[in-house]
């Protein structure tokens, strides 16, 4: 990541009204407390997992597909 | 705001969460032929199946999606052009992919028309901390609050959710400069975290 970039989401990251996440135990339930709506939809997408049915899945559908000529990745990166 | 507690949606959320992240053998396509491939799945499967989740809303159509976005990946790899990432390359098919969908299905009819007034006025509630039980009613509540948002508020709050993308590949991804979305973003932020408290 070149310097640019790295203030670039350094800024970013101060404009989320930054705090640390604060958690709080009950007796029967996991309260969480999230500074940001930013934290809160990240912890979100950690608590959905892309299932693992898609991967076999996809892996069936290329299965289907005709060999490329070069390599997927060399067709991507040139 | 005031805590929930449920004994029964907490086990159910946690049977669910175990389900989901017990490690599995990587499928035996990401180690052949298709490696190359393979890594890339591994690297922006995740980011590409939430985005489809909270846009479609619906945990299989979500799954068919990003299976789709993929496979359209693999067939047009020629047409990526290398002037963005290869995850703003991805996250462009899934935008494409589910707003299709989405009309396609007419599903437009399905969201409220939020009224930006109505957020302007929201007052400071934003600015709290965003306090909730750990159920699996949390991602109802965010589904809910997401699908009240106009439709462009919600797709800067999910893709402003991936650290790894900077305001100005939003912005080349939404059309718009950097100091659009940041503009944007401080609204649909405000305004997702008073809907959200109406959720509880």
């Amino acid at each position: 990541m070149n310097p640019e970039q790295t203030n670039l989401r350094q800024r970013q990251h101060a404009e989320q009204e930054q705090s640390s996440a604060q958690f709080q135990e009950t007796n029967q339930a996991q309260v969480k407390e999230f500074a940001t709506v930013d934290d809160l939809l990240r912890h979100d997408s950690e608590r959905n997992p892309v299932p693992h049915e898609v991967a076999d899945r996809l892996g069936r559908s290329l299965e289907n597909e005709p060999k490329p000529d070069q390599p997927w990745y060399k067709r991507l990166f040139g | 705001m005031q805590a929930e507690v449920s004994d029964e949606t907490d086990k159910l959320s946690g049977a669910i969460a175990d389900s989901n992240t017990v490690p599995l053998q990587k499928p035996g396509w990401m180690t052949g032929p298709f490696a190359e491939f393979g890594k890339v799945y591994e690297e922006h499967s995740q980011c590409i199946f939430y985005l489809a989740l909270r846009l479609l809303g619906d945990p299989t159509q979500a799954q068919d999606a990003t299976h789709d976005v993929f496979l359209k990946a693999f067939r047009k790899a020629d047409s990526f052009r290398g002037d963005a990432g290869v995850r703003t390359w991805l996250y462009r098919i899934t935008i494409n992919h589910c707003q299709n969908l989405k009309q396609s299905w007419h599903a437009r009819h399905m969201f409220s028309n939020a009224d930006d007034a109505v957020w302007e006025t929201a007052g400071n509630v934003g600015d709290d901390p965003l306090r909730v039980l750990e159920t699996k009613e949390l991602g109802q509540r965010i589904q809910k609050s997401l699908e009240t948002l106009p439709e462009e508020y919600r797709l800067l709050l999910l893709l402003v959710a991936d650290q790894e993308l900077s305001y100005d590949e939003i912005g080349h991804l939404t059309e718009q400069s950097a100091d659009a979305v940041r503009g944007k973003l401080h609204r649909a932020r405000k305004a997702f975290a008073a809907n959200f408290k109406k959720t509880a």
